[in-house]
């Protein structure tokens, strides 16, 4: 009698193609909604910086500085940090795009997987980490021909910075746990 | 490791296909090949019960016990 061997020799779970199914929509929801987002912020950013009085008005208002007289290559070096700005978050954007994306691929209980959703974590510390940075830097590039600047007047924490690090937090502790769980699920799928 | 799987025998003796038993067993075919060539870390009571049903067999007609042969 012959019995033809299966060619791969991977462990098959049924119950993984029924949660990956039951996940989908929410996956590509996540991953469009964070390019949407992404897409947002960057329009954001271009509508803020394009328009010279609502800025000016908005340095009046927030930070009691009038900005009247700025040069042009402050102006450009503000709007360089915010695009560097943007840039670290779109990295993290990425990151949020390749989990789920595995995630619609099937490949959710693995340690490759845990180690992205870690990374995102830290990725989500490191941009809050950097917006804070980066606040300071372009109110003192904005303000650089006035003499009455200090860059420890405009350092503020935002309360949504505290959210965005205890999300952050939360990512890094998931990425563990399923770091475990991943180890966990790969044995028990050799239980046939 | 010591346990040895005699599927393969069984299946041989029953004259019935690993792609048989998969699918009155309703696990994959390909978690069979892995069972009869022993690369598993464990058998639940429950398949166990029903090879054992579908093949007219007892455990022990599947898995055997060898000990590891250590020189003296």
């Amino acid at each position: 009698m012959t019995d033809a061997e299966p060619s791969s020799e991977k462990f098959e779970d049924h119950r993984h193609a029924a949660l990956r199914r039951k996940i989908a929509l929410v996956c590509h929801a996540v991953r469009w909604l964070t390019v949407g987002y992404l897409l947002f912020v960057a329009w954001g950013l271009h509508d803020h910086w394009s328009n010279a009085d609502r800025v000016q008005r908005a340095f009046r208002n927030f930070y009691k500085v009038d900005i009247a007289g700025v040069a042009p290559w402050q102006w450009r070096a503000a709007e360089a940090v915010s695009a560097l700005d943007w840039l670290v978050l779109a990295i993290l954007c990425w990151h949020v795009w390749r989990l789920f994306g595995r995630y619609l691929e099937g490949d959710i209980f693995s340690a490759g997987s845990a180690s992205l959703l870690q990374r995102i974590g830290v990725l989500g510390l490191v941009t809050v980490a950097f917006d804070f940075a980066m606040r300071p830097v372009t109110v003192l590039l904005m303000t650089a021909h006035v003499a009455d600047t200090a860059a420890s007047r405009h350092a503020f924490v935002r309360t949504e910075d505290v959210l965005y690090i205890v999300i952050s937090l939360v990512f890094v502790a998931l990425g563990m746990i399923y770091r475990s769980a991943a180890e966990l699920a790969e044995e028990n799928a050799q239980i046939v | 490791m010591p346990i040895i799987v005699n599927l393969d025998v069984m299946l041989a003796k029953r004259k019935m296909r690993s792609r048989e038993l998969a699918e009155r067993i309703g696990i994959a075919e390909q978690n069979v090949s892995l069972l009869k060539s022993g690369k598993v870390k464990g058998v639940r009571f429950d398949t166990l019960e029903k090879i054992c049903e579908i093949l007219g067999c007892q455990p022990g007609d599947i898995l055997e016990y060898q000990p590891d042969e250590t020189p003296k």
